[in-house]
Order: C-alpha cells, then structure tokens, then sequence
C-alpha cells in the first residue's frame, strides 16, 4: 500500500499545479507562487496558568519559546511561534520532534499534537503582501511587521496564523484550520490572480 | 468630431491623438482621452441629459465632479449596467454607452414632465397628505405607481460580472485630496519620514492647481502640482493615489477609500478589480477635500446650460471644454470672474451679473480692463429656454434687494453662476468633529475634534492659496513629527494668487413681479425656496424635520451644493442665525458607493467559508446532498437512483437498524483537556462525577449554563490519568470550548489544565448497527470486540496499517456502534478501507437525516431539544445530575420553577391514524376546537419517520408530561391549519432499556 494513499493532505482537493491569472508574459520572478506544505509537525505547548515554572527552561532543537507577540524562535528545521501569552506552535520538518518535545514537563505544561488540524500555505513573491492586505486586517507595513514575525489574524474571515518566513524574496506560511483550507485556499489564490500566480 | 465646443487653449490634461467613441441615447459622439462623460458631451454640444427626480423637469450639467446633483445617468447595458451615476465622474472609454435616467420616451420629451405641469399638486411632502383615500385604492393602484415611479435609474437584473476587491491599509498620516493644502501636507508629512497615503477622487493632481492662475516658487500652481506629486511618488514611504475617494470616517480613525481601478481602462485585464475598497487605519487624517461652490437661487436655476462658475472655468482648463459661447457670470464674489476671464482667453466675452454694488477684487479690475461688462447691484430674476437656457432676465435691485426697479432679458447660451464656498465638512463631521459657524466665511468649519483629523485649506475656512500652503505644510509636519520625531521640516515656497473682496451673502434673488418660477435649493431632490417654506408654515421648526420634510440634502447628493442654502433660507425664514438653526447630519458614503466595492470578494464561493471533512470528496463521488451545520458541510443523505429524501433516508436508517451504516462525524466538537486537574475542571462542568472514570473509559455528559438551563452534552473519554477527549456537539463546539476557556482564565485560573479544539486533527467515522461489530473485527483482528473486553463506553487505542485509531465503543443512533477516529490525513483512506471491509455486511453511508431518525426513534435529545429552555430534569436527565458535588448551574436547579413537577418534560407522541407526519413546532393541546387562546400544554421538536414501525414519530416537550402518557392530545399547527390527533407515549420509542447498545 502506497503511503500517498494513506496519506490525503488537508489541500489534497483543492491545490493546483500550474500557472494561474494574470501570469501572460511575465518573468517567473514576477508571478508568486503558492505550495501547499505537507509533512510539518505542528504541536502547541501551553504553560498551566497557575504553574511557575519558567518557560525559559524549554528549549527545543537549541529554540527557547519566544515570549511576545510577533516573536518566532527559529532554525533550520524548527519554528516556534508565539500564540498568545505562555502559549506557542512549534513548526518542525524534524522528524524526531515528537521524541523532543516528550521531556517537556506535563506537571506545567500541556503540549498536544495538531500535526493533522492545519492546512498550511505558503506564498511568495514580490505581490504576496498585497495578496494578504486583500484579506487580513494586520497592519504588514515593514515597520510593524517583519521578517521572522507571526500573528493571528482572519482572511475574509477565516481565522489564519501567518508566519512571515522570509524578504528575499516575500514569504509567508498561512495556518488555517484544516476545515476551512478549502475556502482559505481559494481566497488566497483568488486574490493572488491579478499579479498571477504558480502553483508549485 | 470630437465637439465644437473647445477651447482655443491646448494647456489641458486631454490627450488629443486618442480619440475615443462613446454613444449618448444612441447617438454617436467622439471625446479624446481624458475627457469625462460630461465633458466630452458638453464639447459636444449636449446639455441635456436627464430629467429631475420629481418634477421630471429638463436637467443639465451643474458642476464637474462630486458636486453634480442633475447628470445622473445610465452606463453600459446588460450585466454590466449601472444607474444613477455621475456623468462629471466617468471617464469615456471606447465603446462606452451611457443614456438619459427617469424618463420616457425621451429625455426631450418625457411623459413625466406632467409632473412639473401640476407641481402645485405635489409640493414637500405630498405623500404625506394623499394617497388616503379610497382606503381600497392603496394596494391596488398608489403603491404600484409609487413604487413604479420611485428611483432614477434602472439596476441590473442579472449578476454584476465585475471584480471587486477590498484591501486594507495603514499609515501615519492619510492625506485626503490633493489641492495645494493637500499636496503640502503630504510634502511636509512625507519628508518628515511618515508613512503617507495621499488620496485624490479625480483622475488628476492638484485640485483648484489645475484651474486657479497661480505661481508656488517660481512655477506655475499646475506645474508644482505635478513635480510634487512625482517627487511623493517616488518616495517609498508614500503611497498615491488617484480616482480614490476617501468616503467614509468611522471611529477609531479608521476611514473607508473607494477607489476606480479599472473603470477608466478600454477592456482591462480580466483578474484587475473593477473598483477597490481600501480600509485604511490612520494615526492621523488630514482633510484637505476643499471646498465646492453653492448655486444661487433664481427663477428657473435648475434650466439646462446653468453651471456653477467653477466647474465652466474647470471645463475649460482641465478639459479643454467650453460650456457656452455666449455665457452670463452671475456672481455674489470674486471668484466667478476667473471663468470670465477664462472665456477671454477663448475670445468669448461674458456678461457678468455681479450681486454685490462694486468691487475692487483683482479679478474685478482685470475683467473691467478686457472691457467685459459687468452689472453691479443685479441679479437674474429668471431665465428663459425650457430644455436649454436662451435668455436670462435680470434685474436691477431695489435698494432693499427685495424687487426689481428694472428687468432687462439678454440672450445666453450659459449661465455660470456662483454663490460662495462651503467647505467640504462632510469627514470632520463624520469623525465626530463639531462644526462652527463662520460668519466672515457664511459657512460651517471644524471646530472640536473627537479623533485625529485636522481639516487644512479650503476645507477649513482657508481660502488663499497662502493660507493653505502655509497650514498644509505646518500640519503635515506637526502631525508627522508626533510620530517620527525626526524634526525634518520643509521649507514653505513663496506663492502668488490675486486677491478676493469679500462676497456679498445674498443669494437668493427676488422673483420678478407677478411671477413664480421656481427657485430650487437641492437640485437633485427637487426642493425649491417655495418647499422650505411650505415646511415652516406647516410647522417644521427643527432643521433635522425640515430636512426629512422636504428631502432637502438627502440621498446620494447628500447636500453639497444645497445644504448651505437651504440652511440660510430656514434662518431667514425664522429669523435666527445659522448658528441656531444648527445643521444635518453629514453620514457616509459622502458619494455614492457600488454595492460591488462594499461586497468585495464575498461572493458566489467566497460568499463565506465552508468546512469540510477529509472525507468530503467521497460523499461528493457518492452523490451526497449536504447540509449546512454552521459553516460545516455535513452529509444529509446519499440518494440513489430515483429516490426521494424520505426514500433514501428511510433506506439510510433501515440499514442501520439491520446491518450496518457509517456516518461522517468529523464535525463533532473535539476538546483536547490537559493537565493534573483536568478530572476536577470535568468535574466542576458537567453534572455528574468525573473524580473516578477509570482510563480508557468514556461517559456521557451534560453541562448547564449558570442558570440552569442545559448547555450541551457529548461524551467524553479518559485518555490517560490527566488527559481527555472531550465531545461536543457540531453546533456548540466553538462555545463549549469558550465556555471552558472563560472558566480556566476568570473563575478558576489556579487549576492546572489547558484546553485546546483537536476538532481538525481527527477524522471520525460512526459505524453502527448490529453487523459493526463483525465489521470492526474484521478491520481490526487483533482487538478484542467481545463486550467484557470492549464494553460499552470503553475505548481502545490500536492501528490500522500503521495508523494511529482510536476506537471507541459509543453510539448516537442506540444500536451497537463504534467511532473510529484516526487523524485526518488518514480519514479518507480509513473511511475506504472501512466501506471495502463493510461491503460483506451490507455497508451503507448515512447522513445527518438519517442519524436524526435513529436518535429520534430511541429518544435522544439533541439540539431542537437542547434549546436553551430545558433543565436536565425535563429531558429525563435527572439521573446525570450529581446530589454531591459542585457544578455550574447546580444552584439553580434548586430553583422552584425547575423542580415544579408540571413542568414541561420530555414524551414522544404517535399520530393516532399512524400516517400523519406530525410537523416540528407543533403546538400541543387538549382540545383543537377551543376559543383562543387556547392553553398550549408543550410542543413538539422533532419528527420522523420511525423506520422500526413504520409509523410517524416525535419528540416534544409536555406539561406532566410523564402522567400524561397513554392520553390523547391534539398537535396543532395554526399556519397551516393542520391538527392531528396524537397519543402521548414513551420518548424512548424505540429499545426503551437500551440493550442493543450493550450486546
């Protein structure tokens, strides 16, 4: 039995592969592109309200949990995402996060898998902040908002977590429950189709 | 041709090499690139282009943008149709087809000019008075002419094929306009180091720049204009744009820009949006929206060929368009006198009517030197030229300025008249600014602001090309600074404009002896002097009233050229200051706005999100018809062949009953509850006992509100020591998890417990009936199914090819049943090994009809039952409510109207014939022929077709209702004037011992 037939990612019905919109006799550095990302663990750890212990005593893959909004601790493999206060996503492509994650103590926090729960996009591209400032309220000026920054927001109105990865060129990872990855995508690429856009 | 109406002038923003072919009521005309729809038929010789609101009088064009109260016409056809829109506003592109609104046949002759012939019949509110009598005549004939009358043009009636998007913005300092106050506020703003947005409505930069003969520095106002804007372009903190107008101020500075993408383009790209909605957040706004010139009042005001002075010089600066040849200035100030100057330069001398009995203004004396003729201490008494102006009679005033001592009639082909400047509050006011009455300036200013808008030039009282330079550049660094900080200021340029008298604030002119023309103040609502005071006679005092009486600055118009006048003409008539009389409020969209722009995106798909399961593709393949639970698609049954719902739903149900069904329960809420108390948070909101639910074990629960009254109930499952799988309902998920969240962070933060939706990360699959457990077996050999190993309400954690599932032994529909829950990449393989599996024992999917049935049948309360209004002892529940521990809503079960025992409880209820369907929402009562009102006992919830007895079947709420079993009551349901005879029995229909689910 094939794993893809195991596997069915929350975007397997909805992403194409291809170009898309106004993408006619432009550059391909001119056109965005947009991927589904499949094959990230995504947990959350959350502090106990009532526990002292210190979040600076987490440290996962070398990352200490960032401590205030729009931090993300970050390397290679692993991002980790402030989500509210005492409260982050951990992002990983390590396939033994699971493993580090387990020493956390359970006495103070609560760290769950939803791995399975998010569709996640990422766009890039000279356009992508224009595509996101169609749908999402957050201020994305560069003095506000930079790389290496995460926020919750909604677009058109499904709540979605943005991750901006990086400026050169534009990149940015959207988290969207997976329920709703179907429409976020669609608006998400609608959006995109006045610059056109490569779906990769 | 491209009209003959052109001035001699090249100096203009048309572009001559690109002539462009537009049709106006089938006519064909040329324009050149640049022009506006009003433009280009002015140079082409047409002023007339609609007909008034009311009177259906003949209209023409008044001003040259916003202002334009009278050229509402209707663009394209088709789809793409759209009425009522201002022909100042449009810029002819190829093709383009627009035509005269609110007439018929013709906008030469129009039936409905009948109107104007017995306007004495319907003055101000007429309809407040007719239409009364015969009672019988209201449904029948007035409502049907009314509605049939009512409305300028005609919209579309199929969907708009346009792209409309919406974006939002945020900046330091918006600019709003870009005449000179605007243009140095941004210069000054930007420079400073602030992020700026500069907004200007028209497709040009520069405002009264374009139009007024003025030098900044050592360039003429046109040409600072541009190197200004092309400097604010190239900067990377500044965004500019043009054909956007900021229309909306709300709070928390927060301001609404509508802005022509596309609308000015021949065929754009299919993906560019037709028009753009930016929602832009402001640290500060700077209005610097100007001013617009009011009309004066005279006799016939409103004939075609009328223009205000302004917009004729704008025509002929800006567009290369001459309004007239033969034109009259009639004028209470200075400032007419630059179109009459303007004409000069055309070789067309003007005669100037000039209110005032001398001037010593510049452009007085100038005119006086190119020997144009003007009459002091005059007025225009009326005019002549019924489609088109032909004469003017004016007259010499008294000394009292009431009458005439003589009239004299000259031949005209235009009339550009100017009353003054009001400056453009329509923002400040709307951001909550108070205004204040100027009386040097006879108009309302900002005064105290509630947010952060600073009104600058024109639009703050500022009339000279110095103030406003001076104030726009102070302002923008002032504000920019309080941000930046970067203390960079700009060097104000020296300017040069000639110098104003003041104006003479008469405006409206006598009517000549023994005549009555009207004299209009709101041309686009056809409010005349006569209707203002028609409203005082009748005893409309309040400036508010009067405006709602008389229509006077409503609608689209939104008084911009009329509230001033009909302001001074309430003063006048109750002989109080303005200042007393107060004014109307001014409300968003300060000009019409397309349902498009404000919809955006949201529609068709994008109307508004939907959720899907990972299985949704297969109910798709297998010809499901969904439902819409919330945002969630859920399957609600699987027709096959001809069947009709009842059909496939019954056979969905029936399949369950005998062998096995699988039902898409991914949409079920899913709480993940974590941490060393997370038994005592259980504890605390449910009604039963949690302390002791033994891992690997599940149990149902029900949670109230603090009053009492059940909230939701599902069942949830011990992972391990401190960690739960909660259930919810689909529809509550969202509010449990709410409810829970408000009682960790606000009642009870000491506990230990984090709680957190894994509603997404599971895909879960009921399978039910008694075949599951053959079939579970069969997918999962190496568990152990037996009831002693598996019991009911038990859970097993096991894999299925190297997945993760968690089984657990729990059921909805009361037969024997399973929920597989695997994470959700996995759904939609779990959930076709398990169809493949099941085909031996008769496998059918079954949606939420079919679910209701089975839980129906066995008495199962859900959520037409769980309404808010239901304690658990009414739903049977007193079994689930603990005597010894603490819960929310455990005090108000004490209540006595909750234990009262004629409270209404929960029965099921059997047609007596066995054959009629018993409709939800059914009243239920003792006797159906009593005179109202007749004591309702309860009601029913919810109905089916029991596939166990093939009989109807409900469950509904009764007064006593347990003593009440056995008896006959009647279902009734006045709508339809149905009632049905009932027999009370036992909710739990169908295995009332609840066996089948313990075999």
């Amino acid at each position: 039995m094939s794993n893809s037939n195991i596997n069915s990612s929350a975007l397997i019905n909805d992403h194409q592969i291809g170009s898309f919109g106004n993408y006619h006799n432009k550059e391909k550095s001119e056109l965005l592109t947009v991927k589904e990302l499949t094959n990230l663990s995504i947990y959350q750890i959350a502090k106990f309200k009532s526990s002292n212990a210190n979040v600076d005593s987490v440290i996962i893959n070398g990352l200490n949990l960032p401590k205030k909004y729009p931090d993300v601790s970050y390397n290679n493999d692993t991002r980790i995402l402030w989500n509210g206060p005492d409260i982050c996503m951990v992002v990983s492509s390590d396939l033994s996060i699971k493993e580090k994650l387990s020493s956390i103590s359970d006495d103070d926090f609560a760290v769950t898998d939803i791995s399975h729960s998010r569709a996640i996009i990422e766009i890039s591209g000279l356009h992508a902040i224009d595509v996101l400032k169609k749908g999402t309220p957050l201020n994305l000026n560069n003095s506000e908002f930079t790389k290496n920054n995460c926020a919750n927001s909604s677009y058109n109105g499904i709540s979605f977590m943005l991750d901006f990865i990086d400026d050169q060129p534009l990149t940015f990872r959207l988290f969207c429950l997976r329920s709703f990855g179907g429409s976020f995508y669609h608006s998400i690429t609608d959006s995109a189709l006045e610059y056109g856009f490569i779906g990769e | 041709m491209s009209g003959t109406f052109r001035t001699i002038s090249e100096n203009n923003t048309l572009d001559k090499s690109k002539v462009i072919n537009f049709t106006f009521n089938g006519d064909s005309f040329q324009g050149y690139e640049g022009d506006t729809l009003a433009s280009a038929l002015i140079a082409n010789g047409v002023h007339l282009v609609g007909r008034s609101f009311k009177y259906h009088r003949p209209r023409g064009f008044l001003g040259v943008g916003v202002e334009e109260p009278n050229a509402m016409v209707q663009l394209h056809e088709g789809d793409k149709s759209e009425p009522n829109i201002m022909a100042t506003e449009v810029e002819i592109t190829e093709g383009l087809k627009a035509k005269s609104q609110n007439c018929w046949p013709s906008v030469k002759f129009d039936i409905g000019e009948v109107n104007n012939i017995l306007k004495r019949f319907f003055p101000a509110g007429f309809y407040y008075k007719t239409f009364m009598w015969p009672k019988s005549f209201w449904m029948k004939v007035y409502e049907p002419i009314i509605r049939k009358a009512a409305g300028m043009g005609v919209a579309p009636i199929k969907p708009d094929p346009d792209r409309y998007e919406h974006n939002y913005e945020h900046c330091d300092v918006l600019v709003v306009g870009s005449g000179p106050s605007g243009l140095a506020s941004a210069l000054a703003a930007a420079n400073n180091g602030a992020r700026v947005i500069l907004a200007e409505d028209k497709a040009h930069f520069g405002g009264s720049l374009l139009t007024d003969n003025v030098t900044i520095g050592n360039k003429s106002g046109k040409e600072w204009a541009d190197e200004t804007i092309s400097y604010l372009k190239s900067l990377p903190n500044v965004i500019v744009k043009n054909r956007s107008q900021v229309f909306g101020y709300y709070d928390h500075n927060m301001t609404v820009m509508f802005e022509r993408v596309s609308d000015h383009i021949h065929n754009p790209d299919q993906y560019m949006p037709r028009q753009r909605l930016h929602y832009i957040r402001a640290a500060e706004v700077i209005i610097s929206t100007g001013s617009i010139e009011r009309p004066l009042s005279f006799g016939n005001n409103d004939r075609p060929g009328i223009f205000l002075a302004s917009a004729a010089n704008e025509y002929m600066k800006v567009y290369g368009t001459l309004v007239g040849k033969k034109p009259i200035i009639f004028t209470n100030n200075d400032s007419a006198y630059k179109a009459a100057i303007e004409f000069h330069k055309n070789n067309i001398k003007s005669l100037i009517i000039d209110t005032r009995p001398s001037s010593d203004g510049e452009l007085v004396k100038e005119a006086q030197s190119l020997g144009l003729v003007i009459k002091f201490n005059s007025g225009i008494a009326d005019v002549k030229g019924r489609l088109k102006v032909t004469s003017a009679i004016v007259g010499k005033f008294n000394s009292d300025k009431e009458s005439y001592a003589s009239l004299e009639e000259f031949e005209c082909d235009c009339i550009c008249m100017s009353g003054g400047w009001t400056p453009t509050v329509h923002l400040s006011s709307q951001a909550g600014n108070k205004l204040k009455f100027d009386e040097s300036l006879d108009a309302f200013v900002p005064n105290n602001k509630r947010q952060k808008e600073t009104a600058v030039g024109a639009a703050n009282g500022s009339f000279t090309l110095n103030q406003s330079l001076a104030e726009g550049f102070q302002v923008g660094f002032d504000l920019s600074n309080s941000i930046t900080s970067n203390n960079k200021n700009t060097t104000v340029p020296t300017s040069n404009e000639a110098s104003f008298q003041p104006h003479d604030k008469f405006w409206c002119m006598p009517l000549p002896k023994g005549k009555n023309p009207s004299r209009f103040i709101d041309f686009q609502n056809d409010v005349a002097v006569s209707d203002i005071e028609l409203a005082f006679r009748e005893g409309f005092r309040s400036i508010e009233h009067v405006k709602r009486y008389t229509t006077l600055g409503m609608a689209g118009d939104q008084g911009k050229t009329s509230n001033l006048n009909g302001l001074q003409h309430v003063s006048n008539i109750q002989k109080k200051i303005v200042p007393e009389v107060g004014h109307t409020t001014f409300r968003p969209p300060y000009t019409p706005v397309t349902i498009g722009t404000i919809v955006g995106r949201e529609v068709g798909n994008h109307f508004q999100p939907s959720r899907k399961t990972p299985t949704h593709e297969w109910h798709v393949t297998n010809n499901v018809v969904f439902t819409n639970a919330g945002l969630w698609l859920r399957p609600r049954y699987y027709p096959r062949g001809s069947e009709t719902m009842s059909d496939a739903v019954n056979r969905e149900a029936l399949n369950v009953r005998k062998n096995v069904g699988i039902c898409d329960v991914t949409s079920l809420g899913k709480i993940d509850i974590k941490g060393p108390d997370a038994a005592e948070l259980l504890n605390r909101v449910y009604t039963n006992a949690w302390m002791k639910l033994p891992v690997g074990k599940a149990r149902y629960g029900v949670m109230l509100r603090e009053d009492g009254m059940v909230f939701d109930d599902g069942t949830t499952t011990r992972l391990s020591e401190n960690h739960f799988h909660m259930t919810t309902t689909t529809a509550q998920a969202a509010n449990v998890l709410s409810h829970l969240e408000f009682y960790l962070q606000v009642v009870w933060p000491e506990l230990k417990v984090n709680v957190l939706s894994t509603t997404e990360q599971w895909s879960g699959a009921a399978i039910a009936g008694p075949k599951s457990r053959d079939l579970m077996q069969k997918l999962f050999p190496k568990v152990d199914f037996s009831t002693e190993n598996f019991p009911f309400m038990g859970l097993v954690e096991t894999e299925f090819e190297g997945i993760h599932a968690k089984l657990y032994r729990i059921s909805f529909s009361g037969e024997l049943a399973y929920e597989v829950n695997v994470e959700s990449n996995h759904g939609l393989f779990m959930w076709n090994e398990i169809m493949k599996a099941g085909e031996e024992f008769g496998i059918q999917p079954y949606g939420t009809e079919a679910l209701a049935t089975l839980r129906i049948e066995m008495g199962h309360v859900s959520g037409p039952e769980l309404d808010g209004r239901a304690v658990p002892y009414d739903l049977g529940l007193q079994g689930m409510v603990s005597q010894k521990k603490d819960f929310i809503g455990k005090r108000s079960l004490e209540k006595d109207a909750f234990v009262n025992p004629l409270r209404q409880t929960l029965v099921g209820l059997v047609p007596v014939d066995k054959k009629t369907k018993i409709p939800e929402g059914a009243h239920l009562v003792e006797n159906d022929k009593a005179s109202l009102p007749n004591p309702k006992l309860g009601h029913v919830s919810s109905s089916c077709w029991s596939v166990e007895y093939n009989n109807p079947f409900s469950i509904g709420v009764l007064k006593d209702g347990k003593n009440k079993i056995g008896q006959q009551l009647f279902a009734v349901y006045p709508l339809k004037d149905i009632s049905i005879p009932v027999e009370v029995v036992s909710s739990h229909y169908v295995d009332p011992k609840g066996e089948r689910v313990r075999v």
